[in-house]
């Protein structure tokens, strides 16, 4: 996002006043007949203080240049009242005006939001003015705002047309889904394929986000759903730069499931029992028990989530980066520490960790060397160590056990301090914290890329040829040093010893000590480019071929290589009318081998209207650029050989009059031997303005991509063939939308303040998708949306036995009062199959963002604001309807508004049963909620102290700062959250954070 | 200038071409068609191998659906655990497109892969006496998945020898009931005489023999003499059934089992006990003509075994047998306990009885894992407030082995025989029973062969309790209750009680259980409600899965769904 001035232009000291008065008065006593022109100087630095070499000062009053040396410092001819244009490339120009103390000293803010200034694109970095691609980039400072641990969760709501949304807060496993318009785009670092889940966003200069086929033409095979591309920050020439951030803060559960306690849950079991004509589970006795609480070991209501978990879980990220340079030689090192610590308890007796956890180490270095005028180097070192740690049964298991388990189950311990436990709960989930063990795991990736380019001027002017090779490696490492311990049930008393019976349940099982490699994965990716540019007069072209072979083996499996050619052509005239071509012709071994390769061109056209001469000499508009572009990409999306034949191994047989398995082998998976990418055809149309002096900017694009050859399973496939049909090349979906980028940035007096908002509209469409008899048109899953959930529609409950007796009910269903009633849509009298309609909205879904913040006096803020509109969310399962799990299962506050004789008015929920309900668990409107919601995804605050201040104590910056992530969440759910709506799993968390920064 | 351009570009070029290289292939790792069909193979290894999966897709039981046994969908048991999917068959929650014993996607699975064995067999040189063999042996498993198709669905489709492929369409028809009855037999009848003679070498154990094949055709032909089939189908395009009844298929059935009889191969074994937990008997005539082969484990102990045991000795309790079939089994001297004259006592319900009860159920008292089995109100097998324990009082004993004085279980044999000696009698007696205006002796022999082994005292009139002179209808209902107590649990009443048509009455009813009180050392026992059956007559056969219907337009559905 934009950002705006810092500090005050012209800053002096006192002293410096006071002497350039009186230099001054004396010059105008002395020499009368002069003229007012004299000699304006200064010092340029940046944000660390440090002098700024080749800052282009302008005398815009004047015509006339210079530019700053080795120290920063400059002197130019200027009168009083001229104006003073400080502008270098990479930060945001200033204006000054010569007043009459003629110093002016800038500190140049870091930009990238210029019109003057690049994207970073494919392999290269083009003007942003000679852009015909669809594309969005945000700064790497901007990604800092938001707390994630995983990449993808930076993302979420800074553009438009992506979306990042989240099942699980746990650390280490908190990844992202991330979609760019609906479906899920190619993520490259510095041009190379990666997938990292976790990058340092300190490292990160720039994100562009290629939305539309020319941009990621290049790609080829897997260009079709966009790219993610991140630029690594690298060293700018000058002397040491040093910026350190600590931050220090808590997270908590954004929401936590409401169950009942051990009474209540008591009371509705026997209402559920009573519902389907059993005898109650809990006798008088029990309930008062339960109610009192005077028998906590026979009758126990505890709220596992509070005897386990920390309602804090501390989060920690210590950040320093190095960068500078000489001309020569340019380096940015970049270390940083993330401490993501988890929810649990943990215990003084354990000499071990059984916090869950992740601890990540960042180390990455990008250094550039110019050999000489033609021939230069890039090295970018990337490692990073995630040391992560688990509870030996693991969290995942103990947040399932929470699920599993009514308040009112066991104790926490019996009277002798034994684990307490059930012959139907046989994991203490106190022990499952604690008593498990632990597991470690570590996960190492690492990465070089090394670079080699030439320039050969000598050759033909603006000639270069470059090569890339990047080595990734990828290494899960987990060990398991967990037990199990073995729990008791106190059944009673011995009448002759007078002592505690206990009854022993559970396996128990000593401290193992296995290492597993779970995830290994190699890549080798190399890369040969040629560029060639070439500026006329009137016109320049920009052209780049590119060769890259990307190499990658996964666990065990064949290498996977994608090889290809491509290219990309650019052209303008006079900046004004463009033209783009960009193609790629590669392919992999996963297709068959009359079939590899594809071929996938795409052309753009642009068209500056703004530097036509019927708008050359308007004021209010900066910039319009109207542009296209349309293009053929792939979907590299075939299994592992799909389109060969194999056997595998079968089901054992034990033949003979000893058991023994006799080997089998049987046909695997039937091959599809015509195998192919699917591919896209997309098309879009947009236009960049910049208005109001380029206080506001506006990007708008529409596309419309038509996704073909989709892998799907043909219509015909019946099981009759005795085999599963392969995913054949059939289908065909189409996604069109509409994207908003806008931002606007003004200053009144030193208030500097910007406003962001982004907007998407996005539908999708099933166009062809071979369907299989459907005898009516609203079963049709063609023409609705890509993924659309069918069911019944629920009307609401049966209040009466006679009404379920004499409506029409699911095949099979014996509903009564207080059951879900559908509706039967083809009147056949029966619910079935041919009642299943979309249920939800199938309106188009609406992403939306809305960033802002200001600064005034050192004094900083900004938020974020992140949404999603018309989203169905489907809530079924052990974590909603009550006594799942074989009966054994917890309950919900939400249960509590059951159907009974008494509520039937205003019953929200259907009568209670135990276990499964044929009737009433069917996929069903009547699970399916809204899962609309905003977000204020994040907030900070910072104040960086006044420069004088931080100079006397030798720094060059001093901020402080509050953050909070997922602040607050604006949503018609009461129970969940909208994005972590599966109650069994680590929930999504909310961070607030204070830190520090400084730069020297 | 032109120059320097076509040097770069030459330059460029030369550099992609140097990079390029050939592409890896495929992974040889893996195992393709000719190597499982060798022509170089004279030991057809990899061939018997293919052959031995298709053997993994026989027909099995135990604690196969959703965790319960198929009878827990009768009125013999009730699955202990609420919510499992058996529950849904037991009542008649079920749907095209929700079956939990759906068999159609797994039966033409066998099928097909018999059929490209059938296809690629000959390529490979083994010897052609062992590949009659190993084909007869495919086309037994291919007539045997189309008995699991028939009993549930009725006629289906035959697809004869095809192999199909990924890009056919194939919009086949349901072949009639008749059409299917007269394939299975066909097949039986081709390969009858080329199987393995019997007994079976040793090693051989497991693998398709004559006997298996004769059995398999005695079970279809009966089948379709049943009165669900024959006739009484209630539908007229021929696929649910013969569309008329024609007293004759009986005779046809009976024949068969008694060509089974006739083999002389089978016989009773003297221990009824045994019979499920022996890998292969060593009498020179066994009991066992076709079991599901497994592995040596505890899973069937584990899962019915009773609750409150611990570590190694733990049971889930899974299957919770009724009242119902508990009084189905007669007196020691063969009266049922509702003849006055049986000796039955409601004080001590478990005393003087069929000693195959003891071996079908553990009910209160007996001997189980060194103690005295408490499944009275609060003992620890049927404790207060535990949620999964018996619902009737009684646990599961069939097809355990004798756990009645360890201390915990052990690995042992459990393998699900699919046919054996005593149903073939049954079959028999039943048929000929149906056929034959009055019981004749054969009937009646076969009733007190198998009453005798279960150790039923002769009685004074030698008939082993049995009425005499019996009419046809007494007689139908003294072999159904045989069936029911011999073969209690083995996936037998689940579809007897379709076949002959009764499961309307039988299961749509109130299931009992015996709830037990110890007053002191006595107890005390009262007939309790433990559960529901619900049978629309829709369940006579499944649905055709929806998948398939809406896939296959020429599919006719089953009438009901």
């Amino acid at each position: 996002m934009k950002r705006s001035l810092h500090g005050e232009p012209g800053e002096y000291s006192f002293k410096l006043k006071r002497a350039l008065i009186t230099l001054i008065l004396l010059i105008a006593t002395c020499t009368t007949i002069m003229a007012q022109s004299t000699e304006v100087k200064g010092k340029v630095s940046d944000v660390y203080g440090k002098p700024l070499v080749d800052v282009n000062i302008q005398n815009a009053s004047i015509q006339k240049n210079t530019i700053t040396g080795i120290d920063g410092l400059y002197k130019i001819d200027a009168s009083k009242g001229d104006t003073l244009i400080v502008a270098l490339k990479g930060f945001a120009t200033q204006q000054f005006i010569v007043n009459d103390k003629f110093e002016v000293n800038a500190v140049m803010i870091e930009s990238r939001s210029d019109l003057d200034t690049s994207y970073n694109i494919l392999y290269q970095s083009q003007k942003k003015a000679l852009s015909v691609q669809a594309l969005n980039q945000i700064a790497g400072d901007d990604l800092q705002k938001t707390t994630s641990a995983s990449f993808n969760g930076l993302l979420a709501g800074r553009i438009a047309g992506l979306y990042a949304t989240q099942l699980t807060g746990e650390p280490g496993n908190d990844n992202f889904t991330l979609t760019l318009r609906g479906v899920a785009p190619q993520v490259l670092i510095d041009g190379v394929p990666q997938n990292f889940t976790y990058i340092n966003p300190e490292m990160v200069e720039s994100v562009t986000v290629l939305k539309d086929a020319l941009s990621t033409a290049m790609l080829g095979i897997r260009g079709s759903g966009g790219a993610v591309l991140i630029t690594t920050k690298r060293g700018a020439e000058g002397p040491q730069r040093i910026s350190f951030t600590a931050t220090s803060g808590v997270q908590q559960a954004i929401k936590r499931p409401y169950f009942l306690n051990a009474f209540d849950y008591a009371s509705l079991y026997n209402e559920a029992l009573a519902n389907d004509g059993r005898a109650p589970a809990y006798s008088q006795q029990d309930l008062d028990l339960y109610k009192n609480g005077t028998d906590p070991l026979g009758h126990p209501d505890i709220d596992w989530q509070k005897q386990v978990l920390n309602k804090n879980a501390p989060y920690q990220r210590y950040d320093l980066a190095i960068t500078g340079g000489r001309k020569a030689a340019r380096y940015f090192v970049n270390l940083d520490y993330m401490n993501q610590e988890g929810a649990f308890k943990t215990q003084s007796f354990n000499s071990y960790n059984t916090n869950n956890g992740l601890e990540r180490y960042t180390l990455s270095s990008n250094i550039d060397i110019d050999f000489n005028k033609y021939l230069s180097t890039s090295l970018h070192l990337y490692g990073q160590i995630l040391n992560g740690n688990d509870p030996g049964a693991t969290a995942a298991a103990i947040y399932a056990n929470f699920i599993a388990t009514p308040n009112g189950a066991y104790p926490v311990t019996n009277p002798d301090g034994s684990l307490a436990g059930t012959e139907n709960y046989q994991s203490n989930i106190y022990g499952q914290s604690v008593l498990t063990g632990y597991r470690p795991y570590t996960s190492s990736n690492f990465n070089v890329d090394l670079s080699l380019k030439g320039n050969l001027d000598p050759v033909l002017k603006g000639l270069w040829v470059k090569g890339l090779a990047a080595l990734s490696n990828k290494l899960l490492e987990s060990i398991n040093r967990s037990k199990s311990p073995l729990v008791y049930q106190l059944t009673g008393v011995n009448a002759t010893t007078n002592q505690n019976v206990y009854s022993q349940y559970g396996t128990i099982s000593d401290q193992v000590n296995t290492t597993a490699y779970s995830a290994r994965q190699r890549l080798f990716y190399t890369e040969l480019s040629a560029g060639y540019s070439y500026k006329m007069k009137n016109s320049g072209i920009d052209a780049l071929v590119l060769t890259s072979d990307d190499s990658r083996m996964i666990d065990d499996q064949l290498v996977t290589n994608l090889v290809g050619v491509s290219g990309r052509l650019s052209y303008n005239y006079k900046e004004k009318y463009l033209a783009e071509v960009a193609t790629a012709y590669n392919g992999s071994e996963r297709y068959p081998e009359n079939n590899r390769y594809g071929f996938f061109p795409a052309v753009g056209l642009g068209w500056v209207l703004s530097k036509e001469d019927f708008l050359k000499n308007t004021n209010w508009l900066n910039n319009l650029k109207l542009r296209a572009s349309y293009g053929k990409t792939g979907n590299n999306n075939a299994g592992y050989f799909d389109y060969e034949q194999y056997y595998e191994t079968g089901t054992a047989y034990n033949f003979g009059n000893t058991a023994s398995a006799a080997t089998a082998i049987r046909r695997s998976d039937i091959a599809n031997p015509q195998i192919t990418w699917e591919k896209a055809n997309k098309l879009n149309i947009g236009f960049d303005a910049a208005l109001f002096n380029n206080t506001l900017s506006i990007t708008a694009e529409y596309y419309n991509n038509k996704y073909y050859d989709l892998l799907q399973t043909p219509g015909f496939a019946t099981a009759v063939a005795g085999f599963t049909y392969p995913l054949t090349n059939i289908g065909t979906n189409r996604n069109t939308g509409f994207e908003f980028q806008v931002a606007y940035q003004n200053k009144l007096g030193s208030f500097n303040y910007f406003i962001a908002p982004n907007v998407a509209i996005a539908q999708s469409k099933v166009v062809f998708q071979d369907e299989v008899y459907r005898p009516y048109t609203y079963m049709l899953r063609t023409g609705m949306p890509v993924g659309q959930q069918f069911g019944y529609v629920a009307d609401g409950l049966f209040q009466s036995t006679a009404e379920a007796k004499s409506s029409p009910v699911p095949v099979g269903a014996n509903p009564i009062a207080g059951d879900i009633k559908y509706r039967d849509l083809n009147g056949d009298g029966k619910i079935d199959q041919n009642d299943q309609t979309a249920l939800g909205s199938t309106a188009p879904m609406i992403y939306y963002g809305l960033n802002l913040g200001f600064n005034i006096k050192g004094f900083d803020f900004s938020a974020l604001l992140q949404g999603v509109k018309n989203r169905n969310l489907m809530l079924t399962g052990n974590t909603q309807w009550e006594f799942q799990t074989n009966g054994k299962g917890q309950a919900y506050v939400n249960n509590l508004n059951r159907w009974t004789p008494q509520t039937a008015a205003t019953a929200t929920y259907p009568r209670v049963t135990v276990g499964p309900n044929y009737n009433n668990q069917q996929t069903s409107s009547y699970w399916l909620h809204s899962g609309d919601y905003m977000r204020l995804k994040n907030v900070e605050i910072g104040y960086t102290l006044p420069v004088f201040i931080t100079k006397k104590i030798g720094l060059a910056s001093f901020r402080i700062f509050v953050n909070g992530t997922n602040i607050l969440t604006a949503t018609s759910l009461k129970d969940v959250d909208p994005e972590g709506s599966d109650l069994s799993l680590y929930p999504v968390q909310k961070t607030f954070i204070a830190g520090v920064n400084v730069k020297f | 200038m032109m120059k320097k351009i076509f040097y770069s570009i030459l330059f460029f070029t030369l550099f992609v071409a140097a990079c390029k290289k050939g592409l890896e292939t495929e992974p040889l790792d893996q195992l393709t068609e000719d190597r499982v069909f060798d022509p170089a193979d004279s030991s057809g290894t990899y061939a018997q191998q293919y052959l031995n999966d298709i053997y993994s897709g026989l027909p099995t039981g135990f604690n196969r659906i959703g965790g319960n046994i198929l009878d827990a969908a009768t009125d013999d048991a009730l699955p202990s655990q609420d919510g499992t999917s058996i529950e849904n068959l037991g009542k008649g929650q079920i749907s095209s497109g929700s079956n939990p014993d759906d068999a159609w996607a797994k039966s033409y699975a066998s099928i097909q892969k018999v059929n490209i064995f059938l296809s690629k067999i000959d390529i490979v040189p083994r010897d052609a006496a062992t590949k009659t063999f190993w084909k007869a042996d495919a086309r037994f498993l291919r007539a045997i998945s189309y008995f699991e198709l028939l009993k549930r669905y009725g006629g289906v489709p035959l697809v004869g020898d095809s192999v199909f492929k990924a890009t056919d369409n194939i919009q086949i028809k349901r072949n009639t009931f008749e059409e299917c009855v007269n394939y299975i037999v066909k097949e039986c009848d081709a390969i009858k005489t080329i199987e393995r003679a019997d007994p079976v070498a040793t090693a051989d154990w497991g693998r398709i023999s004559k006997g298996i094949v004769y059995t398999l055709k005695a079970k279809v032909l009966l089948y379709a003499a049943s009165p669900l089939f024959n006739g009484g189908s209630g539908s007229t395009n021929g696929l649910q059934g013969y569309p008329t009844f024609d007293k004759e298929r009986w005779n046809v059935a009976a024949q068969a089992a008694k060509d089974v009889i006739n083999l002389n191969v089978y016989g009773l074994e003297t221990s009824y006990t045994t019979i499920f937990t022996t890998r292969r008997s060593a009498l020179a005539k066994p009991e066992v003509i076709l079991a599901y082969l497994r592995a040596i484990t505890t899973d069937v102990e584990a899962n019915n075994g009773p609750i409150g045991f611990t570590n190694a000795a733990e049971g889930d309790g899974k299957t919770s047998p009724t009242q119902d079939l508990v009084d189905a089994f007669p007196m020691l001297n063969g009266k049922a306990i509702t003849d006055v004259t049986s000796g039955y006592s409601a004080a001590a319900p478990y005393t003087g009885r069929d000693k195959r009860l003891d071996n079908t159920v553990l009910y209160n008292g007996t001997l189980w894992l060194n103690k005295p089995l408490e499944t009275f109100v609060g003992g620890i097998s049927n404790p207060a407030r535990n949620v999964v324990k018996t619902k009737t009082g009684y646990y599961m004993r069939k097809f355990m082995a004798d756990f009645s004085t360890a201390t915990q279980y052990a690995n042992k044999d459990h393998n699900f025989v699919i046919f054996r000696y005593a149903d073939v009698m049954l079959m028999s007696a039943e048929a000929l029973n149906e056929y034959n205006a009055t019981p004749t002796a054969e009937v009646y022999q076969v009733l007190k062969d198998i009453r005798k082994r279960a150790g039923i005292t002769v009685g004074t009139d030698g008939l082993y309790g049995l009425k005499a002179n019996m009419t046809q209808a007494e007689m139908r209902d003294a072999i159904r209750n045989e069936r029911r107590i011999e073969m209690a649990f083995e996936e037998q009443r689940f579809w007897d009680l379709r076949r002959w048509k009764i499961a309307e009455t039988v299961l749509n009813k109130s299931l009992t259980g015996m709830q037990i009180t110890k007053v002191g050392t006595a107890f005390t026992y009262n007939r309790v409600t433990a559960g529901q059956v619900i049978f629309p007559t829709r369940m006579y056969l499944y649905p055709i899965p929806y998948s398939e219907t809406s896939r296959n337009r020429n599919l006719i559905q089953n009438s009901g769904w």
